[in-house]
């Protein structure tokens, strides 16, 4: 879920989160359109719910294991759970329905039930799970998000993230995750906020299909100077986007391409003078911020 | 679709806060039913033997 975003009076936002950051990161006009107006292009929120399920799901499993619950009771808890929160289900995509998302939940913790990683117990005593987090990059500018567990694997930490994916999941599947902005804030928050001695991240991909889900583990490991270029980098990125509106929100339009294609790509083919109306059409708007 | 596969359906239909933990017990078995069976039909790839079509005969 993404963090309330924060913004000063003259429209620069202090309070960034990995999904803003990398948008900004990728070109300033999507930018514009999915950050500061929030358009979103109507269907996608699918994958969002679909994800948003998923991942609660996961993190309240491991929350009741860590409490003590046995496997049988806490897979029983979290399908309860979800069966309750994503009622009605009301997107038509093929491949994420409810009960494709029921089996997914299902299956991860049957194959996951004798992990050798095991949730982190902080200091507090509470297991570290669904841990939102806010850290301070300069004097204006914090970053934040939230974290879906922190494990211990074979004498290391690392940070847990889920993802779930139309595409087969294979090692080159991992690869997109080194350098990448998301895992490495997430290994900073780690860091800073836990002070645990995180080497990355461990991620947990899902291929979701119609007739199956197929689970792969991957890491993707950070170094105390990669950490700091991102931080340097990342600080760089938000000026320079705090910069753009007063050129207008320039199109990077050497990223329009990228993942299968930018949301926003049959918006920004258009002619200037048309767009808002072709927005209008086929996206809509998110809460006002 | 079999007779356990229509009932599973039905109670993805209900209203969840009606369902008893029988009803929650059926949807997790059906999921775990399917994932054997997944496992079972989905061997990988390294796993598959190649056929000697001349010791069959065909060749």
């Amino acid at each position: 879920m993404e963090p309330n975003l924060k913004w000063s009076p003259d429209g620069r936002q202090l309070i960034w989160s990995a999904h803003s950051l990398g948008i900004a990161k990728d070109c300033k006009r999507k930018y514009f359109y999915a950050i500061v107006n929030r358009w979103e292009r109507r269907g996608d929120s699918v994958h969002l719910v679909f994800g948003g399920h998923y991942a609660d799901a996961l993190e309240h499993y491991h929350k009741h294991r860590a409490a003590g619950a046995d496997h049988d009771e806490a897979q029983h808890l979290v399908i309860k759970e979800t069966l309750e929160a994503s009622f009605p289900w009301t997107n038509d995509h093929n491949a994420k329905t409810r009960e494709t998302l029921i089996r997914s939940i299902v299956w991860y913790t049957e194959e996951y039930q004798d992990d050798p990683c095991q949730t982190v117990i902080l200091a507090n005593g509470k297991p570290a799970v669904e841990l939102e987090f806010n850290l301070q990059l300069n004097d204006e500018i914090m970053l934040a998000g939230r974290i879906d567990r922190v494990v211990n694997y074979a004498g290391d930490y690392y940070i847990q993230d889920q993802k779930t994916t139309g595409s087969t999941v294979g090692s080159w599947y991992f690869k997109r995750y080194t350098p990448d902005n998301q895992m490495s804030l997430l290994t900073v928050a780690g860091q800073v906020i836990w002070k645990l001695p995180v080497k990355g991240v461990m991620v947990d991909a899902a291929q979701i299909a119609v007739g199956f889900t197929r689970f792969e583990r991957g890491f993707a490991f950070r170094t105390q100077e990669m950490l700091e270029e991102w931080l340097r980098d990342a600080e760089y990125h938000i000026r320079e986007t705090w910069r753009a509106e007063e050129a207008g929100w320039p199109m990077n339009d050497s990223a329009c391409q990228k993942y299968g294609g930018c949301p926003f790509l049959d918006i920004c083919n258009k002619s200037p003078q048309v767009r808002e109306e072709f927005l209008r059409t086929s996206f809509e708007k998110q809460e006002a911020r | 679709m079999s007779d356990q596969e229509e009932t599973i359906a039905m109670l993805f239909h209900r209203d969840p806060f009606t369902l008893s933990k029988l009803d929650i017990d059926r949807i997790i078995t059906h999921m775990r039913e399917s994932r054997q069976h997944f496992k079972l039909s989905g061997k990988p790839l390294a796993e598959k033997k190649p056929v000697d079509l001349k010791e069959l005969g065909l060749l």
